[in-house]
């Protein structure tokens, strides 16, 4: 395996772990260490395993090893607005999109992480189960807790402000 | 929370928008949809979610990848911040405003590319500079009788001896302002050239080790690295070919002082 076979990963790595921190150079920190690890451990990849499922694994362990330094919220609301820009097929729902990035932005961790890997990945909750290292049963409410926060958040909209946390 | 008929929970519906459920369930639980406007709605609510998430994160995918993580780049540099950065880092250190976050979470600036595409590179620090440390802080700091080879009191001697060993000329740290005083040091296995550990203890009987190996050809300069394993923490850099590892038990921001206390003295 080279740099060169792992580069394929890389834009979804970077969505999981724009999904995990709140700020995208954070995100790209995290994404950088993950490759550089995959490539020191490349010898513990066994023949025909499932190298996306072995690369998010690694990423969801080096967040978690160190989830204060990822989690930093300097760029709280850059985060946001970013991800509510409105593509402009969808103008009627910009107003939603951004109370999604907001909502989203203030859920748990775990919850965003759940969310990214069943949603965004399409993984089965078996595979979500594996990356995270918790039963199925945990993925399953978990997604369950994730959707009912995110749609109460959203039931809140323009009532919500946002605070910049440095 | 259950829905009215017993056949299908809200697991079920969220099961089926995830696409958990097999060919016979799904067509069980979509005819039964068709009868109850609630669970109907339920399962709409949760397809929106999904498609709303989606065309929020999905555009990253088409983003250009960021040229600090394409392939060639990123080896070749073999660290993620440039060296020029070390300079400004230690003059905001002297103003003292210098942070753990800053020092390892911020990239200030987009990497410059550098030419070559050394793909051994990280690989090489990792296994030539931080495993041994590791090893070595492991073997020799539970030491009762013969933590150190030579002691602090022929302090010039060892530096002397190990400079002349490793082909390089080694300052030995004086770590009193950050709790922890000099044991001594030893000579240590290494190819091409042997490599040297310093052990320091504070007054509390805990011990740390600075390693240092020579290494100008294949090493190139990093800022400060941080990992973790088992419980023991390591800062490592390298500065003109001479890398530094400093491992110990110890929480990030005490080991944080003395990495950059060591830092301070040896690079200038």
């Amino acid at each position: 395996m080279t740099e060169h076979s792992l580069a394929e990963h890389i834009p979804r790595l970077r969505r999981y772990a724009r999904t995990l921190t709140k700020d995208i150079e954070l995100a790209d920190d995290l994404v950088q260490d993950c490759l550089e690890r995959a490539l020191s451990h490349r010898g513990s990849l066994r023949p025909h395993s499932n190298v996306r499922a072995w690369l998010f694994t690694i990423l969801h362990n080096l967040f978690i090893n160190n989830i204060t330094h990822w989690s930093q919220k300097a760029h709280f609301v850059e985060f946001a607005e970013h991800h509510g820009q409105p593509s402009a097929d969808l103008a009627d729902h910009a107003l939603g999109n951004r109370d999604l990035a907001r909502a989203f932005a203030r859920l748990p961790f775990e919850q965003r992480e759940v969310l990214a890997l069943v949603v965004l990945e399409g993984l089965s909750y078996k595979e979500a189960a594996a990356i995270m290292d918790i039963p199925i049963g945990t993925v399953m409410s978990r997604l369950a807790r994730a959707r009912e926060r995110l749609h109460e958040l959203m039931q809140q909209g323009t009532t919500v402000h946002l605070r910049r946390i440095k | 929370m259950n829905t009215s008929d017993p056949k299908f929970s809200d697991q079920d519906l969220q099961r089926y928008v995830d696409g958990e459920l097999d060919a016979a369930r799904r067509k069980a639980l979509e005819a039964y949809l068709a009868n109850d406007p609630g669970a109907a709605q339920k399962v709409a609510r949760l397809q929106a979610l999904n498609q709303g998430l989606r065309q929020l994160f999905d555009p990253v995918l088409e983003e250009p990848v960021p040229t600090r993580l394409q392939p060639a780049v990123k080896m070749g540099q073999g660290a993620r911040r440039p060296s020029w950065l070390q300079a400004a880092v230690i003059a905001t250190l002297m103003l003292g405003s210098g942070s753990i976050g800053w020092w390892l979470g911020t990239s200030l600036s987009p990497a410059q590319p550098v030419a070559g595409n050394n793909s051994a590179v990280p690989v090489l620090i990792e296994e030539s500079l931080v495993r041994p440390a590791l090893v070595s802080y492991r073997v020799y700091t539970p030491e009762v009788l013969h933590p150190v080879e030579v002691s602090r009191e022929q302090q010039q001697h060892l530096a002397h001896w190990l400079s002349k060993r490793l082909g390089a000329t080694l300052r030995i740290p004086e770590l009193q302002s950050v709790g922890f005083e000099l044991m001594g040091g030893r000579l240590l296995p290494g190819e091409p050239r042997p490599a040297a550990q310093f052990m320091y203890e504070n007054a509390h009987g805990q011990r740390l080790t600075l390693y240092v190996r020579y290494h100008p050809q294949q090493w190139p300069q990093t800022a400060f690295r941080h990992t973790e394993s088992d419980g023991v923490r390591t800062f490592y850099w390298i500065d003109n070919g001479l890398g530094y590892a400093l491992s110990a038990a110890l929480d990030k921001t005490t080991l944080w002082q003395v990495a950059e206390s060591i830092y301070r003295q040896l690079a200038f």
